[in-house]
This record gives C-alpha cells, sequence and structure tokens, in this order.
C-alpha cells in the first residue's frame, strides 16, 4: 500500500466517522440545539431568527443530559405565547431577563414566564424578554422598543450580582448597548455593530457532531470565531453560587462604587417607562438558600440597585432571596440545574410564585388606560 | 502549545506525513527525508518557544563533536576526564534552567537555619519542554561511545534527527541515540502494516489520556485542592485514582508518541509493559517508565558499581539511583522522597528475597500464583503510597493529605463521583490483563477489517463522547 493510499483510507474513515457521530447525536445522545440570533438593524434590537429553527432540545456535557426545551414565538422570543400590543384597560407584564428568563435550561412549561401567567391568572399576560448575558442597561434599552409595540402595564426585571457594573463594560459584546462615563455621569452608547450569523455559521449549526463540538463540549472551533456563533456570552458564571459571590456582601466601599451608576439606570428607567409600574427583583445565589439560610446582606450591585428604587414612586424592589430561603427551610428541594450554572424549573416555581405574590400585595396590575 | 491531545499536533502531523512521504517518493537521497524530518521537529519546537530550538541546537552540538572528539582520543590518557567535561557541560545545561533555582533557595534556606543570612540568588529560568529527555539521550550517546559500545556517527542530520524527533521532543520515550540513528540514516520506505499500527496505537493512547486520565484528573485535583477538608475514604480513592491516573496519562503520550513515529517508519523504545501486573518493586522498575529506569542503570547504577560490591555499597548505588531519578522528574523535596521510597523499597525487597531465598513471581520457580497476586497487590500498593509525594506540590502538603486517612468517612453520598472512576479503572485493568501479551491495547491488526472498523469508531465514539477535549496537559510533559 503507497502512502496515498493509506491517507485515502484514513480519510473514509473519517468520513464514516463523522456519519456516524452526527447520527449519534441526533438520534441517541442529541446535541444541544441553540437558538439563532440576529439583529434587527433599524431598532437594534438583539433576538431570536423566527424564520430559523422554532423548537429545540437543551443538552449539557460530553455525554448529552437533557437540560431544557424552548420555543420561539412570531415575534423572535423565546415564549411559547403570541406577542401582541396591550389592549386599553388591560394588565400586560413584560418580564426582563438574562439566561434566566431566556429559560433554555429547563422545560418549556417550566419556564418562569408560564409560571409566573399561572400565578396572575390567564387574563394577565406575561411576555418574555430574555437573552444569556444581558445585563441591566441592555434591559432598560429595551425596555424603551418593548413600551413602544407592547404597551405594558408593568415591567419586571430579574437582576443578578454583576448587572450594573456590566452595563459600563458592555461585557465587550458590540452588539449590545452599554454605559459610559460623560463628565460627572454617564452616557447611553448604542451597540457599534449589528449582529448577523455567516452563512458559514448558518451551515455548521445543521450538524449536530459541530454544535456538539461548540456547546456540550464547549470546544474552540477553528476558523470559528467565538462569537461569530452566539453572539451572547452568558453571565451565568457570575451569579453561578460560587463562595466568592457569596462572600461579596454589601460592604459600603463596593456598594458605593456601583451606586452612581444603578442611580443613572433607575432615573433612565423610570423616565423612559413613565406611568409603568417597575419592580425589579433581585435573585441573588441559586446555592445562598442552601449554604446559608438566613440574612446574608445583598450583594454591591443589588443592594445599590435596592437604594436606587427607594427614590422612586414607581420603581418596587424585591429581594427573591428570601423567597428561597423560606422554600429550602420547608421543603429542602434544591434550585441548581443539571448544568450548576443555572436554576432550576423547581427554582422558576418558587421565584414565579414570590413575584407574583409580590404583584399582587402590590397592587402593580392595577389598570392602566 | 501543540499538546498530543490538540487537534493542531493531529493537522501538524497529517502535514509532516505527506511532506515526508512525497520527498521519500520523489528524492532518492536517503538524507533528503531525514533532513525534512529535522526540519519539521525543529519547527515543531519552535511553535512551543523558537529559543528553545538554539538549546536543543547547542546539545546536539555538544554531543555530535563530544562524541567525534571522544574518539579520536579513545587510546589517549585522561579520556574520562573529556567524558566528565562532556557530562558536565550537558549536566550543566540542564542544572542551570532545571535544578539551580532549587539548591539556591534550599542553600539559602539551610544557612538561614544555621544563622547566616544569605541572599537568595534565582535565575528564573524557564524550563524548555523535554530538555530531560534529550539531554539524557545526548549523554547515553557520549557515554556509549566512551564505552566503546557504539561509533560516532559522522550523519549530523540522522544524529540530530535522533535528538529532535517531534514524537519523542516532549515526553520520551528516552530512546537511545544509537537505535535511532540508523533508523534515519537509511533509506525511507514506507511501512503499511507499520503505519496502520502506528494509527492504532495513537487511538489507543488517546483513550487512555482524554478518556480515563483527564476524567480522572479533575476528581483527583478537587480533591488535592480540598485535602484540608477531605475524609479517609475520599482520600484512599484519590490515591487509588492517581495511580490509575499517571500511568494512563504518561503511557497514553508514550503510546501518542511512538504510534506517530510508527508512520514515518520509525521504531522508538517500548516505555510501559502493563507495569501495575508487576510482582515486586524491581520488576515494577522494568516494567515502569522503561527508558528512563533502563538509562539509569546502566549510565549511573552500573557506573557506580552495580551489583558487583558489597551489600551495603549495593544498597547506597541503589539509593542514589533512585534518588537520582526522582530529581530527573523535578527540582523538588517530594520527588527525592518519592525517589528515596522506591529506593528503600528495593533495598527491603531484595533483602527480604535474599533472606528468604526465594524470588517472587512465579515464572521464576518456587513462589505460587497465590503468593504472587498478594506481592502484586502489595506492590500496588507501595506504588501508590509513594505517588502521593510524587503529586504532592511540597512534603507538608502530601502530609496534610495522609494525615487524613486518620479521618472517619462522611456520609456514603460523598463517593458518588469517584464509583464510575473506578469501575472504569477496573474494567481498563482486566482488559489490559487479558490483552498484556499485545504492544498495546488495540493491536488488532488480526481480526477482519469490518471487526477492526467496528472498534475504531467505537473507539472514536467514546473519545468523541466521553474524553476531555479540552486538553489538559500531560504530566510528564513538564518534566
Amino acid at each position: 500500500m503507497t502512502p496515498f493510499r493509506f491517507l485515502v483510507r484514513f480519510a473514509i474513515f473519517v468520513l464514516l466517522f463523522c456519519v456516524v457521530a452526527e447520527g449519534w447525536l441526533r438520534y441517541v445522545t442529541p446535541a444541544s440545539q441553540l437558538p439563532l440570533y440576529r439583529q434587527n438593524p433599524k431598532t437594534l434590537v438583539y433576538s431570536v431568527d423566527p424564520h430559523a429553527q422554532r423548537n429545540g432540545l437543551s443538552t449539557i456535557g460530553r455525554i448529552p443530559r437533557r437540560l431544557g426545551t424552548w420555543h420561539v414565538n412570531d415575534a423572535g422570543w423565546l415564549s411559547p405565547y403570541h406577542y401582541s400590543r396591550r389592549q386599553p384597560g388591560h394588565a400586560l407584564v413584560a418580564l426582563f431577563g438574562d439566561s434566566y428568563v431566556a429559560g433554555l435550561y429547563s422545560p418549556v412549561a417550566q419556564h418562569i414566564d408560564v409560571d409566573l401567567h399561572k400565578r396572575l391568572g390567564q387574563a394577565v399576560p406575561v411576555y418574555a424578554f430574555g437573552t444569556d448575558g444581558w445585563y441591566l442597561e441592555q434591559y432598560v434599552a429595551m425596555t424603551r422598543f418593548v413600551r413602544a409595540t407592547y404597551d405594558p402595564s408593568l415591567i419586571v426585571i430579574l437582576v443578578a450580582q454583576g448587572d450594573v457594573h456590566a452595563s459600563l463594560s458592555g461585557d465587550d459584546m458590540p452588539y449590545w448597548y452599554h454605559l459610559v462615563r460623560s463628565g460627572s455621569g454617564y452616557r447611553e452608547v448604542p451597540p457599534s455593530q449589528v449582529y448577523v450569523a455567516s452563512k458559514k455559521i448558518r451551515l455548521a449549526r445543521e450538524s449536530a457532531l459541530f454544535r456538539y463540538l461548540r456547546y456540550n463540549a464547549h470546544l474552540h472551533i477553528p476558523f470559528v470565531r467565538g462569537n461569530d456563533v452566539e453572539g451572547a456570552p452568558t453571565n451565568a458564571d457570575a451569579d453561578a453560587g460560587t463562595p466568592q459571590s457569596e462572600t461579596e456582601s454589601a460592604e459600603r466601599p463596593l456598594v458605593e462604587a456601583v451606586a452612581p451608576v444603578a442611580r443613572f439606570l433607575v432615573q433612565r428607567l423610570c423616565a423612559d417607562n413613565p406611568g409603568v409600574s417597575i419592580l425589579i427583583a433581585a435573585r441573588g445565589s441559586r446555592y445562598l438558600p442552601v449554604r446559608a439560610v438566613g440574612s446574608t446582606p445583598l450583594p454591591p450591585d443589588m443592594e445599590a440597585l435596592r437604594e436606587a428604587c427607594a427614590g422612586h414612586a414607581q420603581c418596587y424592589f424585591l429581594d427573591l432571596r428570601m423567597a428561597f430561603s423560606v422554600d429550602w427551610a420547608r421543603h429542602h428541594v434544591r434550585f441548581e440545574a443539571t448544568d450548576s450554572s443555572h436554576f432550576n424549573g423547581y427554582a422558576n416555581a418558587v421565584a414565579a410564585h414570590a413575584i407574583g405574590d409580590y404583584i399582587i400585595a402590590h397592587h402593580l396590575l392595577a389598570a392602566r388606560p | 502549545m501543540v499538546l498530543f491531545t490538540s487537534y493542531k499536533y493531529g493537522i501538524f502531523v497529517f502535514v509532516a506525513f505527506a511532506l515526508v512521504w512525497v520527498v521519500a517518493r520523489y528524492v532518492r537521497r536517503p538524507r533528503a527525508t531525514a533532513a525534512l524530518l529535522l526540519f519539521l521537529s525543529y519547527g515543531f519546537y519552535a511553535l512551543w518557544d523558537w529559543r528553545w530550538c538554539l538549546l536543543l541546537a547547542s546539545i546536539t552540538a555538544s554531543g555530535y563533536a563530544g562524541g567525534l572528539w571522544l574518539h579520536a582520543n579513545l587510546d589517549r590518557r585522561g579520556q574520562g576526564l573529556r567524558l566528565a567535561l562532556l557530562v558536565a557541560l550537558n549536566l550543566c545545561i540542564l542544572g542551570a534552567f532545571k535544578y539551580f533555582d532549587f539548591f539556591a533557595a534550599s542553600f539559602a534556606r539551610l544557612a538561614a537555619h544555621a544563622g547566616i543570612h544569605i541572599d537568595e540568588v534565582t535565575l528564573g529560568l524557564i524550563l524548555p519542554i523535554g530538555l530531560s529527555y534529550y539531554t539524557f539521550q545526548n549523554l547515553s550517546y557520549l557515554i556509549d561511545v566512551h564505552r566503546r559500545t557504539v561509533s560516532p556517527t559522522r550523519d549530523v542530520v540522522s544524529f540530530a534527527c535522533s535528538l529532535a524527533f517531534f514524537p519523542q521532543l516532549l515526553a520520551g520515550p528516552i530512546t537511545r541515540p544509537r537505535d535511532l540513528i540508523p533508523q534515519f540514516a537509511r533509506r525511507r520506505e514506507f511501512d503499511a502494516e507499520l503505519a496502520h499500527d502506528g494509527l492504532r496505537q495513537v487511538l489507543w493512547g488517546l483513550l487512555k489520556k482524554m478518556v480515563i486520565a483527564d476524567n480522572i484528573g479533575v476528581r483527583v485535583d478537587a480533591v488535592w485542592a480540598t485535602r484540608a477538608h477531605a475524609n479517609s475514604l475520599e482520600v484512599l480513592c484519590a490515591m487509588l485514582l492517581y495511580s490509575v491516573q499517571i500511568y494512563c496519562d504518561f503511557s497514553g503520550y508514550a503510546d501518542i508518541a511512538i504510534g506517530t513515529a510508527k508512520l514515518f517508519n520509525v521504531r522508538l523504545a517500548r516505555n510501559f509493559d502493563y507495569p501495575y501486573f508487576s510482582v515486586g518493586i524491581r520488576a515494577f522498575w522494568r516494567r515502569w517508565h522503561m527508558t528512563l529506569s533502563s538509562w539509569a542503570r546502566d549510565y549511573i547504577y552500573i557506573s557506580l558499581g552495580g551489583n558487583r560490591v558489597s551489600s551495603w555499597r549495593r544498597n547506597l548505588n541503589v539509593m542514589l539511583t533512585f534518588l537520582a531519578i526522582g530529581l530527573w522528574h523535578g527540582a523538588d523535596w517530594t520527588f527525592l522522597a518519592w525517589g528515596a521510597l522506591h529506593g528503600v523499597y528495593n533495598i527491603l525487597e531484595t533483602t527480604l528475597a535474599r533472606a528468604s531465598g526465594r524470588k517472587l513471581e512465579p515464572s521464576q520457580g518456587s513462589t505460587s500464583h497465590g503468593v504472587a497476586v498478594l506481592w502484586a497487590v502489595v506492590t500496588f500498593a507501595a506504588v501508590t503510597f509513594a505517588w502521593v509525594f510524587f503529586r504532592a506540590p511540597s512534603l507538608r502538603a502530601a502530609l496534610v493529605f495522609l494525615s487524613r486517612l486518620a479521618v472517619a468517612p462522611g456520609a456514603l453520598a460523598t463517593y458518588r463521583p469517584f464509583v464510575p472512576l473506578l469501575l472504569v479503572s477496573a474494567a481498563l485493568f482486566a482488559y489490559e490483563w487479558f490483552t498484556r501479551r499485545w504492544e498495546h491495547g488495540l493491536a488488532v491488526g488480526r481480526l477482519s477489517l469490518p471487526v477492526r472498523w467496528v472498534a475504531y469508531l467505537a473507539a472514536c465514539l467514546v473519545l468523541l463522547l466521553t474524553g476531555y477535549l479540552g486538553s489538559r496537559s500531560g504530566i510528564y510533559v513538564q518534566f
């Protein structure tokens, strides 16, 4: 046998292996599927492409384990509901958040917007606007679009530790809004690039083997830029409940470092959404109730937000950690999903109930004209 | 970094394979392919750090010129001095990069204990990958020339290739130049059967390294990181698993190196022969890192007098040889402690064998299979205990780790993550027991083509689905 024939035989084997692996990762242990994002060049809204895959399965790990399912609605958001503009005299809740609200890590029926909708009643639609890695400035910018399009009566924003600080750095994402210092205050900077998934990426995503290597094995794939795939780094690790984030208690210097940004963002949020109630729900660490049930102080970003909210009548602040803490004490059911970096379906239900109870108790659904 | 487990290495080997065999096909001169292999090997080394190539070239020059110099003066006086000079030159280079900082710091600390303040002088040099391996290859060549067991080569390309050949550059095996030079000097011809077996061996090496060693490594690292809070069973599991990890890691790397070399029709020395089935420590060292242990035997132990001396002197020679082996792995007290432990084991075993007048291996007559199995278990336990010092970041850490053996085991759920790893380890050993006559675990060339391909596909799928694709560096690459 010549070296050339040896190489040909090797190439045939590689090809055969790719076929076998593709079949295995499609049907036996499916590779993770992630929604394809796109960005509207005019509105700069970054959402899922509804013309691409509409339903998908999230798996995790090298031996893919089932994590959750997702569905993209007509408007390009990860939600089982059809979105339409609020009817006058009716309530409508707009729910903002990162991967927690995107909900790729639990079955659709256990997503937080579904649970909140159940809690508030069938007459109150809950629209979810969430994407992995978003932070407070991006939520604030998106509320303008959501207000103009759907006119919600209540805005609920789920924040995590790091969301205020990340608004300044923009997490190095050129497709999203962020803040820069301007004189003694801050100024909003729109996205510097519009995200368009290349044909190469669209084609590569059709391959289960590619998706497995990229999403399950987290492998750097040659000739594919990291951001070109999803465009959305997750900030799950920032609130992953590591001991470090837990010990980041509300020390005054840390709170004061982020307080001006928090004040600026809350002020803008209220100014951009006049007459709309705003509830900021701080979710904390998913491990915290398990490890230290009780009264650990709020992390700095959240404490700064709590103080910023106190100065605005339309703005409310809810510390969700207390709900988790109480539930843990009663039921001893854990809150982390299989990937350890996100909340599970049970935690979604706990959070949704706490938010729902708060909304009802504070009459935040009072009808707007 | 181009580790054996990264896709970059695969691309590099593919390109090298194509180039070498095209040149071998169209250029008749044997040196042409050797020159190309040398160029590729230096290129491979330069991918890590181009400055290291200068060091490799210096060591090569000292070996090549030194060999000719020694040969030219073979019958003159002062031959020992000439050899000592060349050995010292090589050891100085190795010492400057690997040992200077350690000895300087230890000396300063020792002086401080004696009440003398000495400012610590450190060079802060980064240890070039593979330096220990090619320095030892070079030394073996010089000593062989001095002992007249080999004639010095005038073929500079083949000699340089024998030190720089890229598959063995990172983590050995320490194949001696006398075995490699003739392979590079002759005309290169493609051996399809050998190349096929090379690919199989690479696949087997990848399975051991990425599926077993790297997955175990994550768990063992976690226990070591929290050693101050670990309990006895966790420590025990971590000890057992580390024995498996280091074997699969190093032998996996060696299999990849040997398999890659076969693609170029080059045979590297075997480095492992199922060492954990050894009956006795001496047998273990004949089967573990065989190229280093035989190197130490031939060039240290025998140079010190070997067996042909009194009993206490022999024991001293054994101890010095094992301390040298320990120090070869790195400049740290932990490696010295590990080497010393193996020296003690070896002396104890020899003393015991002499006192009882029996050999341990059943093949050598007087020991039953039951006793041999018992000795194999004792050997494995002793080796596993010694690995604690090898793995520990410091002697204090090793003692802390071992002290946790006295802590009562905790809840059963704590051990759940260890169970699959222990089962996989047991399965590996069972498989290796049945295939122990094979050169490597995937030496299935005799099976029919469809059966072989199904086996390869299954192995590749296991690698894809359970392998640590994130490329953890090999343990022995750092030496």
